[in-house]
């Protein structure tokens, strides 16, 4: 008979913070009279805070040319037309340079010309 | 008015929905929609799982009318990630219009000798054509400007501007 070797991995890894007292007095004031404990909203609130670092930085990335559109959607792990709304709220361009404006609508021209 | 074929990318529909711009396009271009790019549009946003985004809806709604047809390229370009990979590849393998608004595959498809379209420019030829008016102009450029670069929008406002005063507009 084998004896089975498979470790257990534990299913959460304990970090810790250091705060001020007045933000610790804070804490405890926002969570006094709720139903969650503070380390279930620290949790909670570090998830949050991940996720929006997350595209923040994908974000910056492309903004300095690290990455393409489609690379800053990968790291945020958001869908390229969903990291296209998140630009657009953040003002974030991804089309500018002049030159870019023109070549396009000359083509229409010759296609479509406005009397035809 | 004859249609011509044209290759979406999944920037143009997510501009062009904001600016609003996107039911017009179907006068112009029978619009071919790469498998990657459909599912670009319509992958869900992963911290909303239940949100369906307008662009979203307005895809589904056209493709269930009939008017995006799905096509696949022989080969994706190897360079770009699958949705432009897929609409520059199918826009090269049969010489296609490209809608696109991001710079990187834009250039890249007017290096190559495309014909590719961005939402700025198909907003101002409505104008030109006088599809849309001064004040609809003026406001799905003000919808785009967010995501579009200054030196940009004051280009193609100044066109805007130059024909709304040789037409008595302003």
């Amino acid at each position: 008979m084998s004896q089975s070797t498979t470790k257990k991995t534990p299913s959460r890894v304990t970090k810790s913070i250091r705060l001020r007292p007045e933000e610790a007095d804070e804490l405890a004031h926002l969570v006094a009279n709720t139903a969650y404990s503070e380390a279930a909203l620290m949790r909670q609130w570090v998830l949050v805070g991940m996720e929006r670092f997350r595209v923040s930085e994908a974000i910056r990335s492309y903004q300095e040319a690290e990455i393409d559109l489609r690379g800053a959607a990968e790291q945020a792990g958001l869908p390229v037309a969903v990291l296209l709304e998140e630009m657009a709220a953040r003002k974030v361009a991804v089309l500018d340079a002049p030159e870019d404006f023109g070549p396009g609508l000359e083509a229409l021209r010759q296609a479509w010309p406005k009397d035809q | 008015m004859k249609k011509q074929t044209a290759v979406l990318d999944t920037s143009f529909w997510v501009l062009g929905h904001r600016a609003d711009v996107l039911s017009y396009l179907f006068r112009f271009f029978a619009v071919v929609v790469p498998s990657a790019v459909e599912n670009e549009i319509q992958a869900h946003d992963p911290r909303y799982p239940q949100r369906v985004y307008g662009y979203q809806e307005l895809f589904g709604l056209m493709k269930r009318q009939g008017v995006l047809a799905i096509r696949d390229p022989v080969q994706p370009l190897d360079q770009f990630h699958a949705g432009e990979a897929a609409a520059l590849g199918l826009a090269l393998d049969e010489n296609l219009w490209l809608l696109v608004n991001e710079q990187r595959a834009l250039r890249f498809a007017r290096q190559r000798g495309l014909k590719a379209l961005t939402v700025p420019e198909f907003t101002v030829y409505l104008y030109e054509i006088e599809v849309l008016s001064w004040h609809s102009v003026r406001n799905k450029l003000d919808r785009i400007a967010a995501n579009t670069g200054k030196a940009l929008m004051d280009t193609a406002r100044q066109a805007v501007r130059s024909l709304a005063e040789s037409r008595g507009d302003l």
